[in-house]
């Protein structure tokens, strides 16, 4: 079939040549290039339908000569050193190759080769009917785009005079009347103050109001009752952790890096803790920023600070990308597109191939934007990236010095080796199965040399099972200086240092990983990517070593990578390393084989002894030090930043023209070239530039975050995009009062809650008139939420008595169903497990894996955690009902519920049920609903039900009632 | 609260009806959409700008682009990545060159070579059905569906890595946190049973693949249009059975009193929907506790039909089982189901990185004859002919071997096999042609996208039209550059 097309076609390229003195009427002088008129029907047939035909894919048109050499959004395709258009055509160019659907004939790319060849001629007055280009769309120019609210600098804003004096008194009153006097609105009259408590709580801590807590504040008749309320509100500590999490959203938080492995970002937590702090404190918005941007260059920098960082961290990251410099960029294009809806909300990313086509923000734009980024060092296990712990309780147990850690270590140790005697006694005496006998799994060259490739310093992602090593020269194991004690020299290595990766093939995985190991001197080594060993100095023999399980479960069927770096420093030289299975020699090798098998060779008291030396060991082991912990912070490269270019088509080998740092042209005052900025802290440049009191957007962009948190809605409702295709805001002159408010309060978060929350229109009830304005367009009611997924997870732990109100930590493991589990690649080893006191943590600290969301808060709305998001959904679906109606978490919670009211009024029903009520509505019930409900559990009890199974479904009802799920 | 509103160049808020719809309701389906609005104030903006008025019509569901030939789809996932020389790709040259090392350009697990040693293919190839395609030993029973399956032998994908082969195939993007195929074909069609999940996904008994819930995840749509992990059994989704202790009349007992106390509830505040709608999802809930078991419960299926999946048989029974079930999904409405043959790693799956023929002898025998047998059995319910059938892997894997020694091959995205069966599809057709070793496409070679493209419009949906909006840009399953469907394949 392809070669008869190809004869048509050829006939048709001979008749356009013979036609070719004839094809150019419109400029018979200029005799039309015989490589041209050879190339162009080739053209036609078979780049014109998606280039200047009826599409200009990629902005590029084929119709003229000029429109060609203009290009697309990958610049002039006859331009460079590998021309695009030669490449393309040729099928060498990485990812354009054209035509798409396969490659041309040989004798169709000689003819447009020789046009190439011949400076591709295209006569002036030849034009093919068609497209001019796809991106010749009026766009609005910088000037015009200045014009948008949104980039209107912060200004004080005169505050409008309603005539009703009630809303006169507070601004935010004030402008919301002046819309419903205009509208001709009644607002709603104020909600009771059972409903405010609760609105309150859950506004402000995400919590339900404790009965203790509702009955004050109803008892409290002095006119301050609602600021005292609202100040002991933000004193809580749980309104650091309410305010965390709708920060959380917008940082897109997550602890793992996703894609295939989708491992964990050691202490990922701790970013999370430095919000929870943040908010408790009442950082200034100015310094929340210049932290997270730049606590890193801060003059004042401290641990806490550089935590704050983690900011940088939480991007998903493939440690296998099928393209390592483009990975990169994904990254760094993650960062800006964040970074520029988070504190800017604007869409830069839709800048990142071509010009923005509604906002004015230029490709340009863009990559200045990225290039105040692009110098942080990338995620990475390597370890390195120490922050002393700033939160550690002073004199308080928990902590311990490292001298008296080490002394019970020994301690331990000595103990434990009583135990290990007796299982080696044990062991010594019994039958064994086979797998117990250990097997070379990558020979050390005291056996012999297997191949490595190696060269003298590392490479970006050298220790990953994906890189590329085919560069690197091969040499047998067994790397050094003659001489060195203990050494089997196979390959001379002299340099001051060594990287080196083997391959080995596994058929079956083993249960046990010994590593064999000679080094003179520092040596790290990972496999498949994963650091399993790392020594400093120099040792004289081979040593073994037990390696974890964390460590054999890296292990796969088929290709395996082991990668060690070594470092000289002086003297001896040498390094090489071996695996098997089965047992090292020594204590290690008792110690590992005890664990595994001590449950069948000791008897039962001293595996118990075991078991709890161990767990002590553990303990000990795992308290905090004063010492520095991983800490998941950013710092940049050494040297000098790398230059930054606009990227064609977003692809990082299509780089275009230099751009230095600088911020979005349309956020500069006209005529400003932009902020300093320096080679180095060129992020602190950023941050203080966003920070700063005159920055058009970003207080604007923050003071409608919390907003959104008390109305439910932004006054502009894209809190992530103010830009064109966003939605206006409805008040924009309140929107421009109250990001001057929170210059004025000197970005005080709890001085604008307190603005918003102390408004007659924040106290307004849910009832309010429907009238003209249906959909509270003008906000003259309160509106009716339904609680978030983690409020309500939250409020049914706290209803039901199982709430563990700690703050802070590593983020716990829920129980999670095994049907969920079941989904994983790695069933067994994608979940932890943990304590039930744990299990009644907030849903803040339920660990937060990308490829494995938590059902519960997923069904509830909780956000995809690859992309920020700004406005959650507030959905009601049949699977959220079947989970709230079937599921284990609910129904063990309406047991534990029924069993705390049975505990609390032992003996009446229609106390329990008051209690009940009140713990989950948080009001007394009315004598009507307490009647029914009592009706319902007498009727369950009548129909044989026993009377902890029928309170324990009336509570199921309870938490899925209407006034439980929802907030008015 | 509703996530993306927007307005790009007014009107409608620049939504279409569509979006709304689904941000709107935000269920399995249009029924009592009215009742599911999540947000009255969002939706309300789009409804007054279009001039529709506050209430949407119930029962409304997004009407397709253009007359749909196919109303479902079954995606036969082969996770790992089937090899293309083995099954329906001949390349008589490769068995002579069985051994030799040859230049070949190839990009797999083991990074970009120039030069690999051949592995000749492991299985007879045979002409079968009128059409006369070529298939290997490996699939007798498919054999005899040929002229039912339309061939793609020239597919490419953007990356041989697994992790981002699978988010490409199923999500059309590299990058983690897009939706899937098929909350893309539930977003543009709504799902006409209300009592089942409109996306189904069953996976193997070796567990998800890589990345697990990432592959079929509704990314920055609404969590109703992500994939639901189906199995057999009394307990077919999650928490779709009620506890033990609340089975029977107790639970309808505290559904009414629930039912009643939420409507008085919602009677307090009329202007509140959402009030009112959750009665409609209590209702909704309690009704696919009986649908989802009664849909998976196969007692009613004669043996013949069992047999026919190969469900007698205890190497087939489980994959038979699956596509089995498919069929009484799709007879249900359920608009897109995707199956997984392998689960876990390496040889879990087809991933063929050690011995080649104990992999593929073991993926393709469990698969094969309940592949045909579904075939067989849509087509002789007269069902094929509305329901889409797509068969293939992540990528395929290479004609050179992997390592010094073996049959084992590495991945490959230049060029691989694919077809699809059904839903107005041309049976017997093959369009694409790789080189002679079948290591990359040389003719009507075809993106991943434009497969994407195929089963969208094959869905009654323009590929080219069928967009969300999210983060400042009208997202389309097939990306920003148009896509045209494979139309050499198309009835």
């Amino acid at each position: 079939m392809a070669g008869l097309a190809t004869a048509g076609l050829l006939a048709a390229v001979a008749g356009a040549l013979r036609a070719a003195p004839t094809d150019a009427p419109s400029n018979p002088a200029a005799p039309v290039d015989p490589a041209f008129a050879a190339a162009k029907p080739v053209i036609e047939a078979r780049c014109f339908k998606c280039h200047g035909g009826e599409k200009t894919k990629s902005g590029l048109s084929l119709a003229s000569g000029d429109l060609l050499r203009k290009g697309g959004l990958s610049g002039n395709p006859l331009e460079g050193d590998k021309p695009l258009l030669r490449a393309a055509i040729a099928y060498t160019h990485d990812e354009v190759r054209m035509p798409p659907t396969g490659q041309l004939p040989q004798a169709e790319r000689d003819i447009l080769n020789r046009w190439l060849n011949a400076g591709a001629p295209w006569p002036a007055g030849v034009k093919l009917a068609g497209k001019a280009s796809a991106d010749d769309d009026a766009k609005p120019t910088l000037e015009e785009g200045r014009r948008w609210w949104a980039y209107q600098p912060v200004a004080q804003v005169a505050v409008p005079k309603p005539q009703d004096a009630a809303f006169a008194a507070h601004p935010v009153d004030a402008f919301l009347a002046a819309k419903w006097e205009a509208a001709g609105l009644k607002p709603a009259p104020e909600a009771d103050r059972a409903a405010l408590i609760r609105r309150a709580a859950f506004d402000l801590t995400g919590l339900p109001p404790t009965p203790e807590e509702v009955a004050a504040f109803l008892a409290d008749t002095a006119p301050d009752a609602w600021e005292k309320l609202i100040d002991r509100l933000l004193a809580s500590p749980h309104y650091g952790e309410q305010q965390a999490r709708q920060w959380m959203d917008v940082v897109r938080f997550a602890e793992t890096n996703g894609y295939e492995r989708d491992s964990a970002k050691p202490n990922m937590w701790r970013y999370r803790d430095w919000l929870i702090r943040a908010f408790s404190s009442d950082m200034p918005f100015d310094r929340f920023v210049l932290e997270q941007l730049a606590g890193d260059e801060l003059p004042d920098a401290s641990p806490s600070s550089r935590l704050a960082t983690g900011y940088y961290r939480l991007c998903i990251w493939d440690d296998e990308p099928v393209d390592r410099a483009q990975a990169r960029a994904d990254e760094l294009a993650d960062i800006t597109d964040t970074t520029g809806q988070a504190f800017l909300a604007t869409t830069v990313g839709c800048a990142r191939c071509h010009d923005h086509k509604k906002d004015p923000i230029s490709q340009r734009d863009y990559y200045a934007l990225t290039a105040f980024f692009n110098n942080i060092e990338g995620f990475s296990y390597r370890a390195g990236r120490h922050v002393p712990d700033p939160w550690l309780p002073v004199g308080a147990g928990a902590a311990m010095t490292e001298s008296d850690r080490k002394a019970r270590l020994d301690a331990l140790d000595t103990q434990t080796d009583e135990v290990l005697a007796e299982f080696e006694k044990a062991w010594q005496a019994g039958d064994h199965p086979k797998e117990e006998t250990g097997r070379v799994l990558l020979p050390d060259a005291r056996a012999q040399g297997v191949t490595w490739r190696y060269a003298p310093q590392k490479a970006d992602g050298w220790e990953t099972p994906g890189f590329d090593d085919k560069n690197w020269k091969t040499g047998a194991g067994g790397f050094g200086r003659q001489g060195t004690p203990g050494s089997v020299v196979r390959t001379a290595w002299e340099s001051r240092e060594i990287v080196m990766r083997t391959r080995f093939n596994l058929t079956e995985l083993p249960k046990s990983l010994v590593l064999s190991l000679h080094h003179d001197d520092d040596v790290e080594i990972y496999l498949n990517g994963f650091p399993i060993h790392q020594a400093k100095g120099y040792v004289v023999k081979y040593e073994d070593f037990q390696l974890p399980q964390e460590a054999v479960s890296q292990l796969v069927v088929g290709s395996n990578v082991l990668a060690v770096r070594c470092r000289q420093d002086f003297g001896g030289q040498y390094i090489d390393a071996g695996l098997s299975s089965g047992w090292a020699t020594g204590r290690p090798g008792w110690l590992a084989r005890t664990r595994m098998h001590g449950a069948q060779y000791l008897p039962a008291a001293s595996w118990k002894r075991f078991g709890a030396l161990e767990r002590e060991r553990a303990q000990v082991a795992a308290a905090p030090a004063v010492r520095n912990f991983e800490a998941q912070v950013v710092s940049e490269r050494p040297g000098p930043a790398p230059v930054q270019h606009v990227l064609g088509r977003g692809s990082v080998h299509n780089p275009r023209e230099e751009v230095a740092p600088n911020v979005p042209a349309v956020m500069r005052p006209p005529g400003s070239p932009g902020p300093a900025v320096p080679a180095d802290k060129r992020r602190l440049a950023l941050a203080r530039w966003i920070a700063d009191p005159a920055n058009p957007m970003a207080a604007k962009v923050y003071a409608n975050r919390i907003f959104q948190q008390h109305f439910g809605r932004g006054l502009a409702p894209t809190p992530g995009d103010f830009g064109k295709l966003g939605t206006k805001p409805s008040h924009p002159e309140l929107l421009q009062y109250l990001g001057a408010a929170l210059v004025r309060e000197k970005g005080s978060t709890k001085a604008m809650h307190r603005l918003l929350m102390t408004s007659r229109a924040y106290r307004m009830s849910a009832a309010g008139p429907a009238g003209s304005d249906a959909d509270n367009n003008l906000l003259a009611r309160a509106p009716v939420r339904r609680l978030s997924a983690e409020e309500f997870r939250d409020a049914v732990l706290a209803a039901s008595g199982q709430l563990n109100p700690n703050v802070g930590g590593p983020s716990v493991y829920a129980p999670m169903p095994a049907e969920v589990l079941a989904g994983a690649s790695k069933p067994t080893e994608v979940w932890g497990t943990c304590t039930p006191e744990e299990a009644g943590r907030r849903s803040l600290y339920i660990f937060s894996k990308r490829s494995l969301r938590y059902p519960l808060l997923e069904v509830f709305d909780q956000p995809d955690t690859d992309q920020g998001c700004h406005a959650r959904f507030g959905t009601l679906t049949p699977t959220q009902s079947l989970t709230t109606m079937n599921g284990e978490f609910m129904n063990g919670s309406a047991a534990a519920f029924a069993k705390r009211l049975m505990a609390e009024k032992p003996g009446d029903r229609a106390a329990q049920l008051r209690r009940g009520l009140f713990l989950a509505l948080c009001r007394d019930p009315d004598a009507g609903t307490l009647a029914r409900h009592l009706a319902f559990l007498q009727k369950l009890e009548a129909g044989g039900h026993s009377p902890e199974r029928a309170l324990a479904c009336v509570c199921l009802a309870i938490l899925n009632e209407n006034a439980f799920i929802f907030k008015d | 609260m509703i996530h993306h509103p927007h307005s790009p160049g007014g009107g409608f808020c620049g939504r279409t009806r569509r979006e709304f719809l689904w941000e709107a309701g935000a269920g399995f389906t249009g029924v009592a959409l009215a009742g599911l609005l999540g947000s009255k104030w969002l939706g309300g903006q789009a409804l007054a700008a279009d001039g529709a008025g506050p209430n949407p019509a119930a029962n409304m569901l997004p009407a397709p682009h253009h007359p749909a030939k196919a109303k479902n789809v079954i995606f036969l996932f082969m996770y790992g990545g089937p090899s293309q020389v083995d099954t329906f790709d001949y390349k008589p040259k490769l068995y002579e060159l069985d051994g030799k090392t040859i230049p070949v350009k190839t990009f797999g697990r083991g990074g970009k070579k120039n030069e690999g040693r051949v592995v000749g293919p492991k299985w007879k190839f045979k002409q079968y059905g009128e059409c006369g395609r070529h298939v290997s030993s490996l699939f007798p029973h498919l054999a005899g569906c040929v002229d039912d399956m339309a061939f793609l032998h020239a597919m490419h994908a953007e990356s041989p890595i697994h992790g981002s082969a699978m988010l490409n195939m199923n999500s059309g993007r590299l990058l983690s946190g897009h939706p899937c195929l098929g909350s893309w074909v539930n977003y543009g069609l709504g799902s006409v049973n209300g009592n089942l999940p409109g996306f189904v996904v069953m996976l193997d008994e070796k567990g998800g693949p890589i990345s697990g819930a990432k592959n079929w995840t509704s990314g920055y749509m609404p969590a109703s249009l992500q994939g639901v992990t189906l199995r057999g059994g009394a307990v077919p989704i999650l928490d779709v059975r009620a506890p033990k202790d609340m089975q029977g009349a107790m639970q309808r007992d505290m559904l009414d009193f629930l039912n009643a106390e939420n409507s008085r509830q919602a009677g307090l505040l009329p202007a509140q929907h959402d009030l009112a709608a959750r009665v409609d999802t209590m209702e909704l809930a309690y009704r696919m506790q009986s649908e989802a078991p009664e849909a998976v419960d196969l007692s009613g299926e004669t043996d013949e039909t069992k047999a026919l999946y190969g469900m007698d048989n205890p190497q087939t029974a489980d994959f038979g089982r699956k596509c089995l079930l498919a069929r009484r999904m799709v007879e249900r409405g359920v608009r897109f189901v995707q199956i997984y043959s392998g689960g876990g790693h390496n040889d879990d799956c087809w991933d063929a990185h050690g011995d080649l023929v104990s992999n593929h002898n073991f993926h393709a025998g469990r698969t094969d004859k309940a592949i045909a047998g579904l075939i067989k059995d849509l087509k002789r319910r007269g069902m094929l002919e509305e329901t889409l059938i797509v068969w293939g892997g992540e990528f395929g894997r290479q004609p050179t071997a992997e390592y010094a020694a073996g049959t084992g091959r590495d991945h490959n995205s230049y060029g691989f096999t694919m077809w699809l069966a059904g839903g107005g599809t041309k049976g017997g057709v093959a369009v694409g042609e790789t080189d002679e070793l079948g290591s990359q496409g040389v003719a009507d070679r075809f993106h991943v996208k434009n497969l994407h493209a195929t089963i969208l419009h094959l869905m009654g949906l323009d590929p080219n039209g069928l967009s969300y909006f999210h983060n400042g840009l009208d997202q389309k399953l097939v990306g920003v550059e148009e896509v045209d469907p494979i139309r050499q394949i198309m009835a």
